[in-house]
């Protein structure tokens, strides 16, 4: 079962929220399995599962929904609605490669 | 005019003597006779004269004296004890028959005048034993709140023994290690604090009261209490939001991390070589932000150390050890 973390407080840009999460997953082994939304705190929350050691992930890369994926990206999450710098914004989710 | 409740009870009473004067027995086997009341208590009068016998030992202030007062300690703590745990049993079984025998009895007397009043055709008595019925409810239900705060039997004997034990420990460990004087532990020249009867006195009695209801009530609200403090202070630190990171800190932690995975792999690879260099570079680094690792540790438990001090450390943790990731940049840095 995923544990879930309150990322942030909702006012990160694409690319702070996105660099925020790889550093979460490298520091602390785990993996973004989810992202969603604290309504109440207007904040972003991410599941996040334990990554076994000897595997390196790649960043996470945080896009406009529907926009151009990143070369070779694998997608976690599909036209999501999360907090982009204070608004609600849908978001398509990728994990680069290593 | 409604019958009054008590009447109600006392008829419902009569009519389930037969059944519960049974339970008792269904709840625990018959006592041996060697366990009965009169063998293990402890008559007032021996009492008096033990705890007479012990001041006239403390009187004569010789070694002999104290020796004699010590025993007399000893014998009058433990035969208190063995009293009193004789008739806790024995009260343990009581509170589980008695509240039980309530609810049935309350249940019984609550379905009896429910299906009374579904056949009684004359609306005043229909009346009547629908308010009966509500108020028994309502006795039953104030029965359960006022003297047992709504707290189940287990959860209270449960308490009531936890509570138990511990003083029980509390007392036999004082008893054996402390004398009726102060005196000096031979080995470490320490001074030992007295023991005397009266002071044991009152942890027999602390004892005697942690076996009751009201005893387990309190104790079960302060641990609830502590409980909800605790969980309070760990919701407040879950619920801080992590610290955001740039673009550079997530670059460093993965290549950081892409570094490590390499020596793990190599650690618990096939070449024995390689494998006790890598393990040597990871107990480095345990070792340079001074938290080295135990004699033997496998790559797995190195891995686990490392990565705690990474999430102390890390630019993301709302309590980071700033101190601790000056260390570990600078012992990370030299990896290859």
């Amino acid at each position: 079962m995923p544990s879930i973390v309150p990322i942030d407080n909702g006012n990160l840009t694409k690319e702070d929220l996105a660099s925020t999460i790889t550093t979460y997953e490298a520091d602390y082994q785990k993996v973004l399995v989810s992202l969603t939304t604290d309504t109440v705190n207007s904040r972003n929350l991410g599941g996040f599962d334990r990554q076994p050691y000897g595997v390196t992930l790649g960043l996470v890369a945080i896009v406009d929904a529907g926009a151009k994926a990143p070369d070779n990206a694998t997608k976690i999450q599909d036209n999501n609605t999360i907090y982009i710098s204070g608004a609600l914004t849908p978001v398509d989710v990728y994990r680069l490669p290593v | 005019m409604f019958p009054p409740m008590p009447s109600l009870r006392v008829l419902a009473s009569l009519m389930l003597l037969p059944t519960l004067s049974g339970c008792f027995h269904t709840m625990a086997p018959t006592q041996p006779k060697i366990l009965a009341s009169a063998i293990t208590s402890y008559p007032a009068n021996e009492y008096k004269a033990n705890v007479t016998a012990y001041r006239t030992a403390i009187a004569q202030g010789t070694p002999a004296g104290y020796t004699l007062a010590r025993a007399l300690r000893d014998q009058i703590v433990y035969r208190t004890l063995a009293d009193i745990e004789s008739t806790y049993g024995r009260f343990e079984v009581r509170l589980t028959t008695d509240r039980a025998s309530e609810s049935v009895l309350a249940d019984t007397a609550e379905l009896g005048l429910s299906a009374a009043s579904t056949v009684v055709a004359a609306s005043d008595i229909k009346d009547i034993l629908t308010v009966s019925l509500s108020g028994l409810e309502g006795t039953q239900l104030s029965f359960d709140k006022n003297f047992f705060r709504e707290k189940t039997t287990e959860s209270l004997i449960s308490q009531m023994r936890a509570d138990r034990k511990n003083l029980e420990a509390q007392i036999i460990s004082r008893l054996a290690g402390q004398d009726v004087i102060p005196t000096t532990d031979p080995a470490t020249k320490t001074n030992i604090a007295a023991y005397p009867l009266d002071a044991a006195w009152i942890d027999v009695i602390q004892y005697y009261y942690a076996g009751t209801v009201p005893s387990a009530l309190t104790s079960i609200a302060t641990t609830t209490g502590n409980n909800a403090t605790k969980a309070a202070d760990t919701l407040t630190k879950t619920v801080q939001s992590l610290k955001p990171a740039t673009a550079a800190q997530a670059k460093s932690a993965q290549e950081i991390s892409k570094k490590l995975n390499l020596l793990y792999n190599t650690a618990t690879g096939t070449d024995a070589q390689a494998a006790a260099n890598a393990i040597t570079a990871l107990r480095g680094i345990l070792t340079a932000i001074s938290r080295p690792a135990a004699d033997g540790a496998s790559p797995e438990s190195l891995m686990d150390a490392i990565s705690q001090a990474r999430q102390d450390a890390s630019v993301t943790n709302p309590n980071q050890d700033e101190a601790l990731a000056t260390k570990l940049e600078a012992a990370l840095a030299n990896l290859k």
